[in-house]
């Protein structure tokens, strides 16, 4: 199967084995996977259900709209909201902090060498360095539901275990991207301060962060618009928010308001993402 | 050289009403979700925190547990591997209509005849349709479109499949139309001047110099999927996510742990082989 | 063979006054990819007044930018003594090493300036030995200490540049900002390391005379880095010619003679081979062979 040329596109690099037996393989692998669903798809293609879920879907219409519900909505939509914001201020302090010890310490440190960088000073600081590492990779790898059960256990039932749950798993997820974001800054003006009698933090903010401004704040406000979703779910083992009105929902089989609830996460959710990309817009410009 | 500098930045007024509305919003939230320091640091706090932490080490590496531990394992490898087969038969085709420089009047029009007011403004309808589809699909969580799935294909992993395949056929589509939408165009200009149709042109001149991109991407949604699987399984989807929610029920959190090391596990092992592949191919 | 001045001048008067820089010995080597060792500065020794203006002149690699380094106390020598103002660093606290940095500010050949923020700030960033850190951080969002900032950019000639983003200006004016940012400091003494390496030739004198006239205006130590021999020979009273990491010749240019320069440039890769008939064309130079 010959392509006609293209004038720019690079010449297409043979996959090892051939094409069509990656595609075979692939579709192999799906099909198997599917499986997993114990018929339950089979019979979907089938139509078998098809006129069961009919009847189910007409259950949703028409949404709830009773004035106290849609009152409890707003509020559980608000609460979303606020969980969402503070976890994700959470996260950036969580993982500004560990910066200082998750990035390496070129780009923090070294205004050169009349500063004590001894072999006495080198040791533990590496040390550090891998634990906070390690800390991160900790926080990032644990699902958010999880520390949200850790965190209800701690401070109760309610909000704050939601956001300090979000909190902590992109505190992880944040101080990866943004150590890794720094590593790559240019350390050509942090030096030059330095070099002028500037303290570490201020040449830094001078040198450092403007590089990394734009990445960083694409990155936290990427993380909000992946919060307002997990927040609106975290509800559902006792966080407050939408979640829970779902899981009330959900178990006491109203399916109109399960409608109002999923049309008021889908606007939160769309609010949300516009406000992240509008912010970015404003942000990123110079300081 | 004469007139003096400027004395404030050119956008001091609205960028100190941003400051304060930051601000506002951000106190307004930590007010709103019952925020307080002294009831995380309280000794309760602090001991409850402590107990549960220590009931997790150390992990349970019994033999007759891990074995129990493996039909889970491959449920969710199933589970995420599923869901984001049905993400991208949902999302690929939506992503093509949904990709502007292909539809809507640009470059790959040119040589066409001028068509009517009335044709022109349907042929935005599938870009606007699909663009609206797409939004839905990914604006609500997975867990939500499960939920809503469970009463229409029963309990079990089916509906985790459809939550994650209809969500995340959403993110997919939205991202595809983006990297189509980024792709040179010459490759297909060049043959819409040797004669090709506008269909034929996309499939010979854009797809395969985005294709890298595209399965790069499809690459690191399926290792979303094997973390989204693991907290469907919270609600009832099989695998590993529903025997953590067990076994937390159930306070057995040395076996949480182990769980939870081996999505751990899962999660390297899929970034591992989804990094082998990209390599493949660039 | 003992080069011509290898011992510091001698003082003439002001004797109780300290030098505003003084190597002694002064030896840096540098680890080379292969694991040998490189010395880019060897014994060399050099004796700077509070308030003059020299030149350091050599070919590349001679060591003119380990130099500097050294004297703005960014590196460290491996033998001999560094002092600023007279003061040793070595033993010296966070603090205090900073306050002694702040009296020497640098201008780079790569500018080191954070292209995307706005050129007050890379300016004020000057002050950064003298603010706090919570003044630092609020004059980001409020620009402090607006009258220096201009007053800087004044000087170079870039005051109605004030408030773009540094990368929208072009490479002449932005070695400019960087010598504003120097300026901000309020410096005793002042090192360039070939500030005109990326400026327009045409440029280049205006760039200097600018420099000295800055200098010689706040009674500024000078020390600038030149790879342009009729450059330095023109504006500088005392230049330095170093040639691998030694110091060749420190004298005043009437006094410098075209086998001098050949013997300091001799196989280099730009100014090597013909250099006689080059040097023939340099003006200034002292009595031609």
């Amino acid at each position: 199967m010959s392509q006609p040329p293209s004038p720019d596109a690079p010449p297409a690099r043979p996959l090892p084995w051939g094409r069509w037996s990656w595609l075979a393989a692939l579709l192999l692998l799906a099909a198997w996977s599917f499986s997993v669903g114990e018929g339950a798809f089979l019979s979907l293609l089938r139509g078998e259900s098809l006129a069961q879920m009919g009847g189910y879907a007409a259950k949703f219409w028409p949404p709830a709209a009773e004035a106290p519900f849609l009152a409890l909505v707003a509020r559980a939509a608000l609460e979303t909201l606020a969980i969402s914001i503070a976890g994700t201020l959470f996260s950036v302090v969580l993982a500004g902090g560990m910066l200082y010890f998750a990035a390496s310490e070129e780009i923090l440190g070294s205004g050169g060498e009349w500063e004590g960088s001894s072999l006495r000073r080198t040791a533990p600081r590496r040390a550090l360095y891998a634990l906070a590492r390690t800390a991160l990779n900790f926080f990032r790898t644990v699902p958010e539901l999880i520390w949200a059960i850790f965190f209800v256990f701690a401070v109760g039932l309610g909000p704050f275990a939601g956001a300090l749950a979000l909190g902590v798993h992109n505190g992880g997820v944040l101080g990866k991207l943004y150590a890794e974001t720094l590593e790559n800054v240019r350390p050509g003006p942090v030096e030059a301060l330095r070099a002028g009698g500037a303290g570490r933090a201020s040449a830094f903010l001078y040198g450092a962060l403007p590089q990394a401004w734009p990445q960083v704040i694409a990155y936290t406000l990427y993380r909000w618009e992946v919060n307002i979703r997990t927040a609106a779910i975290l509800g559902f083992v006792g966080a407050g928010g939408l979640g829970q009105q779902i899981h009330i929902a959900i178990s006491l089989f109203l399916e109109s308001r399960l409608a109002t609830l999923t049309l008021a996460i889908f606007l939160l959710v769309n609010a949300v993402d516009l406000a992240s990309g509008w912010l970015r817009r404003r942000l990123e410009a110079a300081f | 050289m004469s007139g003096a500098a400027p004395q404030r930045p050119p956008l001091s007024a609205g960028r100190l009403a941003l400051l304060v509305a930051a601000v506002a919003a951000i106190l307004a939230s930590l007010k709103l979700s019952g925020a307080n320091p002294a009831l995380l640091l309280s000794g309760k706090a602090l001991r409850s925190m402590a107990d549960f932490g220590r009931g997790f080490l150390p992990p349970d590496v019994s033999p007759a547990f891990l074995r129990a531990t493996w039909k889970p394992f491959v449920e969710t490898i199933q589970l995420a591997t599923a869901g984001t087969a049905l993400a991208l038969a949902l999302g690929f085709p939506l992503a093509l209509l949904a990709a502007g420089t292909l539809h809507l009047g640009g470059v790959l029009f040119e040589g066409d005849p001028e068509p009517r007011p009335l044709a022109r403004r349907l042929r935005s309808l599938p870009y606007w349709a699909s663009r609206l589809l797409l939004n839905v699909m990914r604006s609500i969580p997975e867990l939500v479109w499960a939920l809503l799935f469970v009463r229409a294909v029963g309990l079990g992993p089916a509906p985790g499949v459809l939550g994650i395949g209809v969500a995340y056929a959403g993110i997919l589509g939205k991202v595809f139309a983006e990297i189509i939408e980024g792709t040179d165009l010459r490759p297909a200009l060049a043959l819409r001047a040797a004669g090709a149709s506008r269909p034929r042109a996309i499939l010979y001149g854009v797809l395969p110099p985005a294709s890298r991109t595209l399965i790069s991407y499809a690459l690191y949604r399926w290792e979303c999927g094997m973390r989204a699987a693991a907290i469907l399984g919270f609600v009832g989807a099989g695998g590993l996510g529903q025997h953590i929610e067990i076994s937390m029920r159930m306070f057995e959190h040395r076996q949480t742990a182990t769980l939870i090391i081996e999505l751990f596990l899962l999660v390297a092992l899929t970034d591992a082989a989804s990094a082998r592949i990209r390599k493949m191919l660039a | 063979m003992a080069s011509p001045a290898a011992r510091p001048k001698a003082w003439k008067g002001e004797r109780n006054v300290e030098p505003a820089f003084s190597l002694e010995n002064v030896t840096k080597r540098f680890r080379r990819a292969d694991g040998s060792w490189n010395e880019a500065i060897a014994e060399a020794s050099l004796a700077v007044r509070p308030g003059e203006s020299l030149a350091v002149i050599g070919p590349n690699g001679a060591g003119k930018t380990t130099l500097l380094r050294l004297l703005n106390l960014t590196l460290r020598p491996d033998a001999g003594r560094v002092r600023v103002d007279g003061v040793d660093p070595a033993g010296l606290g966070g603090r205090a090493l900073r306050r002694l940095r702040a009296r020497t500010a640098t201008v780079f050949q790569q500018h080191h300036l954070v292209p995307s923020l706005r050129v007050v700030h890379n300016i004020l960033a000057g002050r950064l030995s003298a603010w706090p850190l919570p003044l630092a951080a609020f004059s980001l969002i409020f620009p402090r200490e607006m009258g220096c900032a201009a007053e800087a950019a004044a000087q170079v000639g870039l005051l109605n540049h004030l408030w773009e983003r540094t990368d929208r200006l072009s490479g002449g004016e932005q070695q400019r900002v960087a010598i504003a940012r120097a300026l901000a400091q309020s410096p005793r003494h002042i090192l360039a390391d070939e500030p005109v390496a990326s400026v327009d030739p045409s440029r280049s004198d205006a760039v200097i005379a600018l420099l000295r006239e800055l200098s010689d205006g706040g009674r500024k130590t000078l020390i600038v880095n030149l790879h342009d021999v009729a450059l330095a020979l023109r504006h500088f009273p005392r230049i330095v010619g170093l040639r691998e990491g030694r110091v060749l010749f420190d004298l005043p240019p009437e006094r410098i003679e075209a086998e001098l320069l050949a013997r300091l440039y001799e196989g280099d890769a730009v100014f090597g081979g013909d250099t006689l008939r080059w040097l023939n064309l340099v003006p200034g130079l002292g009595p031609a062979k």
